[in-house]
């Protein structure tokens, strides 16, 4: 068997392959001809394709696998950069909720003609969900291009199907009104189409979250 | 240790639960990283997939507090990885855009692949490296949707169902892409050509 005729079989066989039903499974099991392979061994240039076909269909593994060592240094590198963020978040986080509750506390105090003492006790109140105390937070983003938008955070267990906005569509804004219990630091981000997060672009304070992105910081 | 519950303890923190996750995912999130690559230069693929993988599995780490632990972990893997490396794509496409000319040129060099490749010698390591950069240069041809889709049904092994919950379409997209990239791999390979021998 020369090349020419080698092709014209392994174009077959390929043309074949794109046939069959389904993925998984298909040209795993198939048989190349006896006459095929005994080209292919004396043939380097046939071989070489032969071996591209049997690796795209499953039936041959890749060489650039992830080598022991690969494992060995990800998994080091990956808890390092995780015990080191953590660490350099402790300080500026603190820094930042600290200044922001001052501030905050001020603001809304002015805002509302309330004094100040008013919100103290309600700080108190750090965690749980108490519809009595909730205020209600309206989160709202220009996003005419998306499908979706979510807010995403701690007080929903950062659950992207929790809080979904309504879409104003001649507007492209997107809107919603959740209540929330005062009195303490809430972080989020907005998901669009379950895919890209971003902060709240109208937020005023933002932290990084020590892996890349950014949280928007609301303090009531 | 299984899957829920080196999630359950990284959740509780013990981060070292989740060198679990990673070492047990690094070989295959790496395969999907350099397959789904679009970069011609292998040592930079290698680099590249490297890096994408460590980000993915701080992404992943950052997001466990909304992982569902009803849903099949890989799954959710999965979709978080695909994600991220269809954003580094996007990013390459921006920065090719805005690239200076001769950069943009040599990324629209003539593709080896169609035009003959080069056979380094006859060695058998040769030819095996000659024969998984034939399969690789043919991937990057395929348009991004569908090469997501070839490389978790045929090269992953995933079924139609976890392919198509992974990339958040329906399990008929999922055939009509792969059989469109399988198609289009024919195509690629009938332009193999090698004329020694005949």
């Amino acid at each position: 068997m020369n090349c020419k005729e080698w092709n014209k079989q392994f174009n077959a066989i390929t043309e074949a392959w794109t046939s069959q039903e389904d993925g998984g499974d298909t040209a795993r099991g198939n048989r190349i001809p006896e006459v095929l392979l005994e080209h292919a061994k004396a043939c380097p240039g046939c071989k070489a394709r032969l071996e591209g076909f049997l690796r795209l269909s499953g039936n041959l593994g890749w060489n650039d696998t992830a080598s022991p060592w690969l494992v060995e240094r990800m998994s080091a590198t990956v808890l390092a950069k995780i015990r080191e963020k953590k660490e350099k978040q402790r300080f500026p986080v603190w820094a930042v909720s600290m200044g922001s509750i001052a501030v905050l506390l001020v603001m809304v105090s002015l805002a509302a003609g309330t004094f100040l003492f008013r919100l103290l006790p309600a700080a108190e109140t750090s965690s749980g969900y108490n519809g009595d105390e909730a205020v209600v937070v309206r989160f709202v983003l220009e996003a005419p291009s998306a499908a979706k938008v979510a807010v995403v955070g701690d007080w929903n267990g950062w659950n992207p199907e929790a809080d979904t906005l309504s879409v104003n569509r001649g507007e492209g804004t997107w809107e919603l009104e959740i209540k929330l219990v005062p009195g303490r630091e809430y972080r989020y981000q907005f998901l669009i189409d379950g895919q890209q997060w971003m902060p709240d672009p109208k937020s005023i304070l933002q932290v990084d979250d020590g892996f890349g992105s950014i949280n928007s910081i609301l303090d009531i | 240790m299984e899957d829920l519950e080196a999630v359950s303890r990284t959740l509780g923190g013990d981060i070292q639960a989740f060198s679990i996750i990673v070492q047990r995912y690094t070989p295959m999130l790496y395969g999907l990283a350099r397959r789904m690559s679009d970069s011609r230069d292998p040592v930079l693929e290698a680099q590249e997939a490297e890096e994408a993988v460590q980000e993915i599995f701080l992404r992943t780490y950052r997001a466990l507090g909304s992982f569902n632990m009803k849903n099949r972990f890989y799954t959710w893997l999965y979709t978080i990885a695909l994600n991220y490396l269809r954003s580094v794509r996007r990013k390459r496409r921006l920065t090719s855009i805005f690239a200076s000319l001769p950069y943009n040129d040599e990324l629209q060099a003539p593709d080896e692949v169609l035009s003959g490749p080069v056979y380094p010698g006859p060695e058998e390591t040769s030819v095996n490296r000659e024969g998984e950069r034939l399969a690789g240069e043919a991937l990057k041809k395929l348009k991004a949707r569908q090469r997501e889709v070839f490389v978790l049904r045929m090269l992953e092994n995933r079924s139609v169902d976890e392919t198509a919950k992974i990339l958040g379409i329906p399990e008929g997209t999922v055939k009509i892409r792969l059989h469109r990239a399988k198609k289009e791999l024919a195509a690629i390979m009938k332009s193999w050509q090698w004329e020694e021998g005949e």
